[in-house]
């Protein structure tokens, strides 16, 4: 294998496992209705102690969505909310095992899109509300969106990754 | 193109098969289909801005409120309204933080203590505190224990939290 084709196996790799990996978390933070903030996670580090973080159920994700105010398209809030997370989970682990991973890598993009649209309405709205996302405590605003384009890109990359190790030649031409 | 399109319709698909047999098995199944009502309840009539009667807080209990019972720990532990939190004045500041446990700013939260308008500062206290730390849709219950044992309204002693 060219170390050119080795680097973009590995890059290609690396994104996948990784946007694959919190996608995952992510549904399953949403289905337990996981709750911790960063001072909760040192605590784990530092003392073992998960005193910091709190499973509230599925309800807990409902009610993060019920508070983006969307009243025009209220029907779709508890679908959503039993759906998402698995939409997540299957993605994120199609993703990781790199199965119909153009696909899962889209359907993510596409998610991410949503997610940044939401957050995007909230802080045009002036919406002082946690943000559903991980299971953090954290709020809507401009930072969400950069960490939203961020894993953005990281998909974006994989898929690069992946259409230039397609076009590389299979074999390696052999010195007569 | 189709080959992806069908891949992408696979794993909704798959998603929303162990979506539907995952929420089908819980012990509090989310209901898919709900009404408009259930989802952003219409705000409740309230005589007075934060003051509710016994008939506007079982209004409030029907629509969701949070209900939060302001006296000290032994005293709920006695009895307190089923279904309350207990979020006792005297230590307000230091348990402040078990609100997010229970409530987001935006809900409705009903807090109540003893009784009476000359008995309840410790709801009042409760109450500003919620107040001064975002939470916007608040209402005092002001005959509390008092009022709803009088009535004869059913009564709890479990505990809604782990201590």
């Amino acid at each position: 294998m060219t170390r050119s084709k080795t680097v973009w196996l590995w890059v290609q790799r690396l994104c996948r496992w990784a946007l694959g990996g919190l996608f995952v978390f992510a549904g399953a933070a949403k289905l337990m209705g996981l709750k911790f903030s960063w001072a909760g996670v040192r605590l784990l580090l530092a003392e073992g102690s998960l005193d910091g973080f709190k499973v509230l159920g599925i309800t807990a994700f409902r009610d993060e969505i019920r508070n983006y105010r969307l009243e025009p398209v209220w029907w779709i809030i508890h679908p959503a909310a039993i759906v998402m997370p698995w939409i997540e989970i299957v993605t994120g682990l199609a993703l990781i095992f790199g199965i119909w991973m153009v696909e899962a890598a889209v359907l993510i993009l596409l998610m991410l899109l949503l997610f940044n649209g939401l957050v995007g309405s909230a802080i045009y709205r002036g919406l002082d509300i946690n943000c559903g996302c991980f299971g953090t405590d954290m709020k809507v605003g401009w930072l969400k969106i950069a960490e939203n384009m961020l894993l953005f890109a990281l998909g974006v990359v994989a898929l690069v990754a992946r259409r230039r190790l397609h076009r590389m030649p299979a074999a390696e031409p052999t010195s007569t | 193109m189709i080959r992806a399109l069908a891949r992408v319709l696979v794993l909704l698909v798959g998603a929303g098969a162990a979506a539907t047999v995952v929420n089908a098995v819980r012990p509090k199944p989310l209901r898919w289909f709900v009404t408009k009502e259930d989802v952003y309840p219409a705000p409740l009539p309230v005589h007075i801005e934060s003051e509710i009667s016994l008939d506007d807080f079982l209004a409030a209990i029907d629509h969701g409120a949070v209900v939060i019972d302001a006296r000290a720990e032994d005293k709920y532990r006695n009895g307190h309204i089923p279904g309350a939190h207990n979020l006792p004045a005297h230590s307000i500041h230091e348990n402040l933080g078990r609100i997010y446990e229970w409530a987001t700013p935006e809900m409705l939260v009903v807090v109540y203590c003893a009784g009476g308008i000359d008995e309840c500062d410790e709801s009042r206290t409760v109450f500003d505190a919620l107040k001064e730390n975002g939470f916007v849709n608040l209402r005092l219950y002001l005959g509390g224990w008092k009022e709803w044992t009088q009535k004869n309204m059913r009564i709890s002693e479990e505990p809604v939290d782990p201590q």
